[in-house]
């Protein structure tokens, strides 16, 4: 990383708590750029090529989803998406338009900050997918299709390793349902969310997984993430 | 007593006699003063009006009583039976065709104006009918009249029965102690079920004396309407059940439309539930969670960059915390008394008080929301005293500041002013931002209502006013609001309320003190 401080362009019409996140993340070493409509925001990201986008969803003069649509018309900036615990559907929907994670108001800001910055992270490590992936002590060789957690070699199935692969290249992010099941099985598949509850189980028991490191965390209504332990 | 019926008949014996004696002597007369006119064509004349105007019998037994008259008064030889020729005999024959022929062609015309007769008759009842049906509101009123309808053109006993909770029952009947045994209970049910006629003079359970016909929807039977004929009628006549089923016809689209009036309320009322449920649960959801995010949020990072915040950051943290968790207990202080309003437990205490006092009050409130928007408070001298609740005339006024400072984008000062309009306080709060635009100014107290300006989300939750609304009148006031004011913009809401008797003063103020 550069010395330059990442831009975060927030995009809320609540001027307060525009307020709380531009103090915190400017102390937290951020730059902050703000928009109180989308029509603003989408001119910010034009203008300065904000490095991470927050957005709420619930705009004022327009639709949040319609906001990172025309986002990832044209960018692959990383979209962070505040919405509430209790809308899970407008959360996937903004998952699957492409946006990277999402936090449930109210938050804490160490929360926000550690998904801002995996977030962030995530798209460095993106730029190239990395060969053999190391995190804790589980390891994936992508190009031999071996996976170990210490020394001990985890067998796994062509489909299981194909999911846990999709999970490594997305490390810390949300992945919805309909995502995995597009990428794994198949367009004709993205509603049998059965298969993935079968194999995600599965996957989780062969990696050794336990209540307190599940490794792949499940988000409910939402999707799974492969846990990002930095 | 004797019909219409039985007058014809006995006109119809009569004419023969008198109406060939008429033309004998109407020959004789002529024939004193000038020659015997044609007989013939005088007496078919006779044959001809009899058979016209009493049918065919009366018209053969004129035609039969002309002939020998004629034969006998006017035909060589005179006075005797005698037929001298052929020609007298086709003469008869002639005046029997003209007679049969003239008879049945009156009598169809007869019947046929009979049977327009009594379509008219039959129409009129339906028409009454429909009129009845039409007006009817209830299900009630709807059966009332289809039963004396009913009853009124069959001239038999009438009920009609509905589906109720314990089957088939009888909601209407005329006259009203009418009763069904188990057989003729047995084929209601039976009629209801199939929707076909059953009982008397129908093909099933013909032993009961009553006779049901369904009244039928296109969906389903939702009813049935039973008759009871006289012993002696085996069976309705036709034009009678084709009437009736018309008027049956009638009364299930009516009730149709009742139930489908009563489930369009039903659904109506719901929607209204759902309605104000969901703007609830938005209102609840987005006002209770915006600062209870600016809440949690400050205070964390207050917490996880303890060390990193400068003094700046940090006030500008605890600030964002203490309005926030004011704006907060002000939306759930709105919600509580919502509820209050609602269930009816508001009770305005009656004290006395200084309505300039409340103003003061309430501005203090606001103050650290308005940081942007000064507030000027006008205070008029010698306004009375108010018997009224601190509390409520506070809330009210906190409400319309909070929405003065919430929706005046680009207002560069707010006024708050109590004055006294003859018998009441008035306290207004206006501010010079965008206005109210004219097409919600009289939905603006609704609950839940919120402008949405252009093309921006609402903001706040719909309730501020309402809940003035409901407090300045549980305290006897009224409220109002002005927009625009000048240029096109700014926004005035006006409180009044009516000042009492003033209390005399119990302490008498001291000189000097």
């Amino acid at each position: 990383m550069s010395e330059r401080k990442p831009l975060v362009l927030i995009i809320d019409d609540e001027p307060q708590i525009l307020r709380f996140l531009r103090t915190s993340l400017v102390a937290n070493g951020f730059e902050v750029a703000e928009a109180r409509t989308g029509a603003d925001g989408l001119a910010l990201v034009q203008q300065k090529t904000p490095d991470i986008i927050v957005l709420d969803l619930g705009l004022p003069d327009c639709d949040g989803k319609d906001v990172l649509r025309k986002v990832r018309e044209h960018s692959e900036t990383p979209v962070l998406i505040l919405s509430a615990r209790d809308r899970e559907a407008e959360k996937v929907e903004a998952l699957d338009l492409g946006a990277d994670d999402y936090v449930n108001k109210p938050f804490g800001m160490d929360e926000f900050l550690a998904r801002l910055r995996a977030a962030l992270r995530h798209r460095l490590r993106q730029q190239g997918e990395t060969p053999i992936f190391r995190m804790l002590d589980l390891s994936v060789d992508i190009p031999r299709r071996i996976v170990k957690r210490g020394e001990e070699q985890v067998h796994l199935t062509p489909k299981e390793f194909d999911l846990l692969r999709l999970f490594v290249k997305h490390v810390g992010k949300v992945l919805t349902q309909r995502q995995i099941l597009q990428e794994i099985w198949g367009p004709a598949h993205t509603s049998d969310t059965e298969y993935l509850r079968v194999y995600i189980g599965q996957l989780r028991r062969k990696l050794m997984a336990t209540r307190e490191n599940p490794i792949i965390e499940t988000e409910p209504g939402v999707g799974y993430r492969l846990i990002d332990w930095g | 007593m004797v019909g219409p019926r039985a007058l014809i008949r006995w006109k119809e014996w009569l004419y023969p006699p008198s109406s060939v004696s008429l033309v004998v002597g109407l020959g004789f007369g002529i024939s004193a003063f000038s020659t015997t006119p044609n007989m013939a064509v005088l007496f078919l004349a006779a044959v001809f009006v009899g058979a016209a105007l009493f049918g065919v019998r009366a018209g053969i037994a004129t035609a039969l009583l002309a002939f020998p008259a004629w034969n006998f008064f006017f035909i060589e030889p005179l006075y005797t039976f005698a037929v001298g020729s052929l020609n007298e005999l086709l003469t008869l024959c002639i005046f029997l065709v003209i007679a049969t022929v003239t008879g049945l062609l009156a009598g169809r015309v007869q019947d046929q104006a009979q049977a327009a007769r009594s379509r008219v008759a039959a129409l009129q009842i339906l028409f009454d009918f429909s009129r009845k049906l039409g007006a009817a509101a209830t299900p009630d009123a709807l059966l009332h009249a289809i039963v004396l309808q009913a009853h009124r053109l069959t001239r038999l006993p009438a009920m009609a029965l509905l589906p109720g909770s314990t089957g088939l029952e009888i909601r209407y009947a005329w006259p009203p102690e009418s009763n069904l045994d188990d057989s003729a209970m047995s084929a209601a049910r039976w009629c209801m079920t199939h929707g076909e006629p059953a009982g008397r003079g129908t093909s099933t359970l013909t032993s009961t004396e009553w006779h049901f016909r369904p009244v039928r929807t296109p969906a389903k039977t939702v009813g049935v309407v039973g008759l009871r004929p006289s012993p002696e009628q085996r069976e309705l006549p036709s034009e009678l059940t084709s009437t009736l089923d018309s008027m049956l016809d009638q009364s299930a689209i009516a009730i149709e439309r009742l139930s489908f009036a009563a489930e369009a309320a039903r659904v109506e009322a719901m929607a209204a539930t759902d309605r104000l449920r969901s703007a609830l649960m938005s209102s609840v959801s987005h006002d209770l969670r915006t600062p209870l995010t600016t809440i949690l949020g400050s205070a964390s990072a207050l917490v996880q960059g303890r060390d990193r915040l400068s003094p700046e950051a940090r006030d500008e943290l605890l600030v964002a915390i203490d309005e926030e968790t004011r704006r907060l207990d002000q939306y759930i202080t709105n919600l509580l008394n919502m509820s209050r309003l609602e269930a009816g437990e508001l009770k305005p205490k009656r004290d006395w008080i200084d309505p300039g006092d409340v103003l003061d009050a309430a501005v203090k409130r606001v103050a650290t929301r308005a940081r942007e928007i000064p507030i000027d408070t006008q205070f008029e001298p010698g306004v009375p005293l108010l018997r009224a609740d601190f509390l409520l005339l506070e809330t009210v006024l906190v409400n319309l500041l909070d929405n003065a400072i919430k929706h005046g984008e680009g207002a560069t000062r707010i006024r708050a002013s109590v004055r006294r309009d003859g018998d009441t306080v008035v306290l207004e709060v206006s501010d010079d931002g965008p206005g109210i635009p004219a097409d919600v100014l009289d939905r603006l107290f609704d609950r839940f209502f919120r402008v949405q300006r252009g093309d921006s989300k609402p903001a706040g939750s719909g309730l501020g006013l309402s809940i003035c609304k409901g407090f300045v009148e549980a305290m006897g006031g009224g409220i109002t609001v002005r927009s625009p004011l000048h240029d096109g913009r700014g926004a005035a809401f006006v409180v009044t309320i009516p000042a009492e008797t003033q209390p005399e003063q119990a302490i008498p103020e001291a000189p000097g003190s």
